[in-house]
């Protein structure tokens, strides 16, 4: 959490107009899940990697990681929808009857679960983009010139404050409690975790309540504004976005017929 | 003499039933430096939230330049405006993502026009010395930087007065001398300033006017050496003496010195009386 939040302030697309960085992601991200093949999401993921290791000069030992993240998700779903389950005996490459139920991998479902792997990745691939290269704050900023609700703007710059503040107070909380042998045995860490829990949310109200009565200090009225820092436009960006979208979307097309 | 603030037998309690405030009445002169002194518990923070209209006495009344503090928008808005409230915990009061946006909120609240608002984040913090963090998200920063960005976040609204809730707390030597220059500082462009502290030292050779509380009450006030030369005083509030008075009265009673007129206000004076001219190395 915290490494992703310092390459999003320190990559080298830092100076970059946040909008052309949420555009690319965005539409990339859109193009490579529209389209029923391997291919485009396949290029969307070595496009978007490269982009982010060699471009914004992320650390590739910290993105592979990152990647793993969802791996564990991904193969459970990808499990679920090799696997057939039928009453009617179908047309299986692998599997048998079992009683009266058929279990079976269908060439069809491994088809649609490589498929499914390969939109995953892609399209992880292309947040991953955004949230290590654009910082939450100018994601902020551009949704607010897109007009969306004040309310939801407001609630975001909260809680990605209070993620951190969270974050901190139960990692203090945390390390007192282990310096008093409070995660020494299962029973104890039980116990523990229950006590670090609770108390994180009185402490959370408790802390709330502060940051309010700070906020009215300065004048809060009910609308959260802050200064935005101004980009300048890059035609050269916005002409290779262009055109890289174009040429996804006619590999996306052209190659329908295809796989 | 004018005062920009007075509280006149303020009482207050908590909604839990907590008796904070027990008939508090002080006056604060504009332009110049009060410290407040008491244990935890004595009331001072609870004090500070009556001074911007935060909390709202049961009984008693707070005035701002002589005028009673209304408790509807326009008024509070423009109490708020002069008033700055630095908060004990950085992070309470932290809490835009980036510390350049965050600088930028109190004044963009006033509805300035967007050019004085960037003029006014630049100069705060310039003069708080983060303009080198300003892009920098807020949980990235120390707690000596914390400390200073909220502190630029109030500058940048250009208050009247601003008040210290125990400014040195947890912080290093180092950190503790910039926030004094800078309180400091801040006093010189005739910015009156309070602040609550534990640290004696600072509030004797520091402070025009000493205020000490107990339990919800104001049990003394004067300037630094009336304060500290009252040792019923010293020990009704559990507070001891500082340092440097210490040194001078043992320094008396063991007849190396004869008592002046007044006691050094400074280890400068300090050492003028020992017969050093050389001003102190800082």
């Amino acid at each position: 959490m915290f490494r992703i939040d310092q390459f999003a302030y320190n990559n080298s697309l830092s100076a970059v107009n946040p909008v052309e960085k949420i555009a690319f992601a965005v539409i990339t991200l859109a193009i490579g899940i529209a389209f029923d093949t391997v291919l485009v999401p396949l290029t969307v993921f070595l496009l978007m990697s490269v982009s982010t290791i060699f471009l914004a000069r992320v650390s590739a030992v910290f993105y592979l990681r990152l990647l793993s993240l969802p791996f564990t998700f991904l193969l459970v779903s990808m499990a679920a929808v090799i696997f057939n389950i039928s009453l009617t005996p179908f047309n299986y490459l692998f599997g048998g009857a079992w009683g009266p139920v058929y279990i079976g991998i269908s060439a069809e479902s491994l088809r649609q679960a490589v498929q499914l792997l390969f939109k995953a990745l892609g399209a992880v691939s292309c947040l991953y983009f955004l949230a290590l290269t654009t910082p939450m704050t100018e994601i902020i900023n551009t949704l607010r010139k897109l007009k969306v609700p004040v309310l939801f703007l407001e609630l975001m710059i909260l809680i990605y404050r209070f993620i951190f503040l969270l974050l901190d107070t139960a990692g203090k909380i945390h390390l007192s409690q282990s310096s008093r042998w409070g995660y020494a045995s299962i029973k104890t860490s039980y116990r523990s975790m229950a006590v670090l829990i609770a108390n994180l949310f009185s402490r959370a109200y408790w802390r709330s309540q502060s940051s309010y009565q700070a906020l009215l200090s300065r004048g809060y009225s009910g609308d959260m504004k802050f200064l935005g820092v101004k980009y300048s436009w890059s035609y050269r960006n916005l002409m290779l976005i262009l055109i890289i979208e174009a040429a996804l979307l006619s590999l996306g097309l052209c190659g329908r017929a295809n796989i | 003499m004018n005062y920009i603030l007075q509280a006149d037998d303020v009482y207050f309690r908590y909604e839990d039933g907590t008796t904070a405030l027990q008939g508090v009445t002080l006056k604060i002169e504009e332009g110049k430096k009060t410290v407040l002194l008491g244990g935890n518990g004595a009331g001072k923070s609870t004090l500070f939230l009556h001074f911007n209209g935060i909390y709202r006495p049961h009984r008693g009344t707070v005035l701002f330049n002589g005028e009673e503090i209304q408790y509807k928008n326009s008024f509070l808005k423009h109490l708020r405006k002069n008033i700055g409230v630095v908060f004990q915990d950085p992070d309470t009061q932290l809490f835009s993502a980036n510390v350049y946006q965050d600088v930028s909120f109190g004044p963009i609240n006033l509805g300035l026009s967007e050019e004085e608002v960037k003029t006014r984040v630049i100069d705060a913090m310039k003069e708080t010395g983060v303009k080198h963090l300003s892009k920098k998200p807020t949980h990235l920063l120390s707690y000596g930087e914390k400390k200073r960005a909220a502190i630029a976040g109030v500058l940048a609204m250009k208050p009247k007065l601003i008040v210290f809730d125990e400014p040195t707390a947890w912080l290093d030597p180092a950190g503790y001398r910039q926030i004094v220059k800078l309180i400091e500082d801040i006093n010189r462009q005739g910015k009156t300033v309070v602040l609550s502290t534990h640290d004696v030292d600072l509030a004797y050779s520091w402070a025009d006017l000493v205020i000490v509380m107990k339990e919800g009450k104001v049990i003394g006030q004067g300037t630094p050496q009336e304060i500290f030369q009252n040792n019923r005083l010293l020990s009704e509030a559990s507070l001891v003496k500082p340092w440097l008075l210490e040194v001078y009265d043992k320094l008396v009673a063991q007849g190396w010195l004869n008592r002046s007129a007044a006691p050094p206000a400074n280890k400068g004076e300090l050492y003028k009386l020992l017969g050093d001219n050389q001003p102190p190395k800082p």
